[in-house]
């Protein structure tokens, strides 16, 4: 048997050894506390800021047009949030990674598809980022107390929660997929590229009639 | 028991000398074995959670359904050596009761009967109190009605409240209805226009009537410019607002650490309105709901606001016998039928230091009147109210739940937090807004004649100098599921919203002065810019279905650019939106709800049909409340009334362990008999 994903409601049927490993990864995840990934916002946009200054001082320097400035500033934001996006769980890397994706599609609409691929890419990453796993956890802990049959359930068992294995500060959590994750991931760094590629085909078709 | 005020004389037996505070419970705890009504063990155990929770020992062992209002009041009354009565209303003096004022006698739970004569012939005022006789409710009397002499009686509280009701009821009617638009008319809604509005509304049509007549096009640039730039900005300050909160999605503004540290005795009583109109059975849900927040029930009030002209929830209130911490508060009938009307009575019945506002069916998270606790030590003397966020547990039950999550997810997750960490007027939610009730009070509680009273108060609120913010918190309440009951609830939401804004905007400099530039334009945009958001929606819609079918059929009218100008506004405005509610998913993990986000702009047509219908029911019926119904889910289990053959089924509310015997007969308590006087020992005890 598997360990049972804390994060889920224990479905219908199950044995009781799955329904005392669920309540375990649940007691585990309340009383060690899981802490979300803390990503020092503030000092990613002050790198990327700096990298974007040097990008374009250099750039400017060397007689490029303002597109051939941006296109690479663009890069490198979009890499920058999707990567904390990814990796940090941050919802609002992702709506940056995204805006600076649509500003790559109306310098270059013909990368639309590349960009959407790589949304995908990242979006799979979601999937299986730990990151993710450990905000689903720290919500889980704060969404919902354990029901009284949980902790008597985990209460015939000493719990041992070995810090030192973690890949962080806390619990070790196993990674799950999760689909919906990647889905949603999907459709919010694909968003604003997509609504940039549609209103430049919707200005060109009013144009075009 | 006779007490006289400094300067007086008495006739009676003064009070005897109070004894030292430890003695208090015990000796109530006596009389209360004494009388058989406790056993011993049940006295120790009440005198433990007495020490350790620091709620009066009456207050404990009513908790726990150990004893019944009627015995401990018998026991009350002996401790403290006064005379016990049951208050028939009939039997109170009108004269001498509307020389004093009902708020404060229902805050201090006391009320004047009649005046007598006593042993000497001298006339003495006989007062029934519900806590320990005191000198300071003789100093009140004799401040008001000159006669030196004051009887003390004991009395319940039920059938304190139950007199104030009925011999106060218009005061009470009055107080709750017109007391903020008597007391600050410029803050009320009770008048929808005031004449610079109108007059401006008069000129600004017929400027446009002139402008059309004259010269058309100039005249619908102006206004579709005037239209687009509206939108934008509401729009977009939605938009940064709740990117801000965006990025403070896993900020805890209380911990579960800082909530541990509690100590049950350090903490106040707390009072819950629970207003409630033709939902009979509503009362087993409740108890359900409640049963799990982690508060001691010693400190615990929970007023049912019920309305007089709705028997059915009465009876079934009544039949579902809750348990003693809940207290079923009539509300005299009157108009506007407001819910901010119920609970402006609830109010003045109020005993907590905080009070919360709850729908029947919230599930709120149950430490969440803890961390509001928490939040308001944490946030200075400024902050008047704590708004905790609302979700719904019924998200997935069909498409329309589900957007309707996906919005109150966006509005109380981002959009809320986003105003709090920029310090911006929030519009509070309908229920599990946490007040201070002194400061409450102040502000002239809710105002009945505005139908969202609770983003109004926010606004009032902010207005006066106040502060109100969000704690990480959250109330789950039923998603509207039916089309026709979310227009009725939407367009009254909307209502509210044109209402706050033109009771806000009677004195805009005022404003600015008071809350400054930023705020006021915050408010102006979000709470101004949605409902013409919804209003200009459908215009937009219509300008882009006309340029599809007949390309340049606007060009005429308008310019070019300015309809390209306007598709794009249209475009952007639902980007954003989809994208707002794309993030909604994600501070609850609700992956499964996000794809649905494309959908929003059909979402956002529906609004602008409640839109519509709240302008109109502005004009003509501005006061109206639309009804939500509830209890269509199927996640909600009403209890049907009890027919008299089913018997009542006690609702409990954990630890209690069984409703009190006389619960039944709080609206009836003519035949409970008087027991003989008590003896005349006094000591500080008090089941407040």
């Amino acid at each position: 048997m598997t360990a049972a994903d804390p994060l889920a409601g224990l479905r219908p049927g199950a044995s009781p050894a799955e329904a005392e490993s669920f309540a375990e990864s649940r007691m585990r995840l309340a009383t060690a506390g899981p802490t979300p990934p803390r990503v020092p916002m503030r000092r990613v946009v002050l790198w990327s800021a700096v990298v974007l200054a040097v990008e374009s001082a250099v750039m400017l320097a060397a007689d490029r047009s303002l597109d051939e400035v941006l296109l690479p500033g663009y890069l490198i934001l979009m890499a920058a949030f999707g990567l904390v996006f990814c990796l940090g769980a941050v919802t609002v890397a992702g709506f940056a990674a995204g805006a600076a994706a649509a500003g790559l599609v109306v310098l270059q609409p013909d990368a639309l598809l590349p960009l959407l691929a790589g949304a995908a890419a990242l979006a799979l990453g979601c999937g299986i980022a730990p990151g993710w796993a450990r905000v689903e956890a720290w919500q889980a802990a704060h969404a919902r107390p354990l029901t009284a049959e949980e902790e008597a359930a985990v209460g015939q068992r000493a719990l041992s929660v070995d810090r030192s294995r973690g890949w962080s500060r806390g619990v070790r959590l196993r990674n799950y997929w999760r689909g919906d994750r990647v889905v949603a991931a999907f459709l919010v760094l694909a968003f604003h590229p997509c609504m940039a590629a549609f209103s430049l085909w919707f200005i060109d078709w009013t144009h075009g009639r | 028991m006779t007490v006289v005020a400094p300067g007086g004389a008495s006739s009676g037996p003064g009070p005897r000398p109070a004894r030292g505070r430890h003695a208090a419970p015990e000796r109530l705890g006596d009389v209360l074995v004494e009388q058989g009504v406790l056993t011993p063990d049940q006295l120790t155990e009440a005198l433990e959670q007495h020490h350790r929770v620091g709620a009066p020992l009456g207050a404990v062992v009513l908790a726990r359904g150990w004893v019944t209002r009627r015995q401990l009041y018998v026991a009350l009354a002996e401790v403290w050596g006064a005379d016990l009565a049951f208050v028939d209303p009939v039997d109170v003096d009108e004269e001498l009761a509307h020389r004093f004022p009902a708020a404060m006698l229902a805050r201090e739970t006391w009320l004047p009967l009649r005046v007598e004569q006593d042993d000497d012939g001298q006339p003495q005022v006989v007062v029934a109190t519900a806590g320990r006789p005191s000198a300071h409710i003789a100093e009140e009397v004799v401040q008001r009605t000159g006669i030196p002499r004051v009887r003390q009686v004991v009395t319940t509280d039920w059938d304190v409240q139950r007199a104030l009701r009925t011999v106060w009821r218009d005061e009470l009617v009055h107080d709750a209805v017109q007391s903020l638009a008597e007391r600050r008319p410029d803050e009320s809604a009770s008048t929808v226009f005031v004449w610079p509005q109108v007059a401006a509304a008069v000129a600004l049509l017929a400027a446009t009537v002139t402008g059309l007549v004259l010269d058309p096009s100039l005249t619908m640039l102006v206004l579709v410019a005037t239209v687009n730039v509206a939108v934008a900005l509401a729009v977009g300050t939605k938009a940064l607002i709740s990117t801000v909160g965006t990025a403070w999605e896993t900020v805890e503004q209380v911990t579960d650490g800082e909530v541990a540290a509690l100590e049950d005795a350090d903490l106040p009583i707390y009072t819950i309105l629970v207003p409630v109109y033709r939902e009979a059975g509503i009362v087993g849900l409740l108890m359900r709901n409640l049963a799990d927040l982690d508060w001691p029930r010693e400190k615990l009030e929970i007023l049912l606001l019920l309305e007089e002209d709705d028997p059915e929830t009465l009876t079934a209130a009544l039949a579902a016998a809750p348990p003693d911490i809940v207290r079923i508060v009539v509300v005299p009938h009157s108009l506007p039928k407001t819910k901010p009307r119920a609970c402006n009575v609830g109010l003045a019945f109020a005993r907590g230091e905080y009070v919360v506002i709850y729908d029947a069916e919230d599930r709120p998270d149950p430490d969440q009147l803890k961390k509001s606790v928490v939040a308001f030590g944490k946030g200075g003397d400024d902050l008047v109210c704590v708004q905790a966020a609302l979700n719904y547990f019924n998200a997935r039950e069909n498409l329309l739940t589900r957007m309707f999550t996906l919005e109150y997810s966006s509005w109380f997750d981002y959009t809320l937090a986003g105003l709090d960490k920029l310090r911006l007027p929030i519009p509070l939610g309908g229920t599990s807004n946490h007040f201070r009730t002194d400061l409450l009070r102040d502000l002239g509680g809710w105002d009945p004649y505005n139908v969202t009273e609770d983003a109004d108060l926010g606004i009032r609120a902010s207005a006066r100098g106040h502060r109100v913010a969000v704690v990480n918190s959250t109330t789950y309440e039923e998603a509207n599921m039916a089309v026709g009951n979310w227009v009725r609830q939407r367009s009254r939401w909307i209502k509210g919203y044109m209402q706050t804004v033109l009771v806000h905007t009677r004195h805009p400099w005022r404003l600015l002065r008071s809350v400054g530039p930023r705020q006021t334009a915050g408010f102006a945009l979000l709470i101004g810019g949605t409902p013409l958001m919804f209003l200009a929606t459908p215009w937009l819609y219509a300008m882009l279905v006309v340029e599809l079918l007949w390309p340049g059929a606007l060009v005429p009218a308008l310019p070019e650019w300015l309809v390209q100008v306007s598709l794009a506004n249209l475009l952007l405005g639902n980007g954003v939106i989809i994208y707002l509610s794309l993030l909604a998913g994600f501070k609850r993990r609700t992956y499964g709800l996000v794809p649905f986000a494309l959908l929003s702009p059909l979402y956002w047509l529906l609004h602008s049909v409640a839109s519509y219908k709240a302008l109109w029911q502005l004009l003509v019926n501005p006061f109206y409340w639309e009804k939500t119904t509830h209890g269509l889910s199927s996640h909600v289990q009403v209890t049907d009334v009890p027919t008299p053959d089913d018997g009542p089924e006690p609702a409990a509310l954990p630890p209690t362990t069984a409703p009190p015997a006389d619960a039944v007969r709080l609206m009836d308590p003519h035949d409970v008999p008087v027991p003989p006087p008590p003896s005349t020992e006094t000591t500080s005890e008090d089941p407040r």
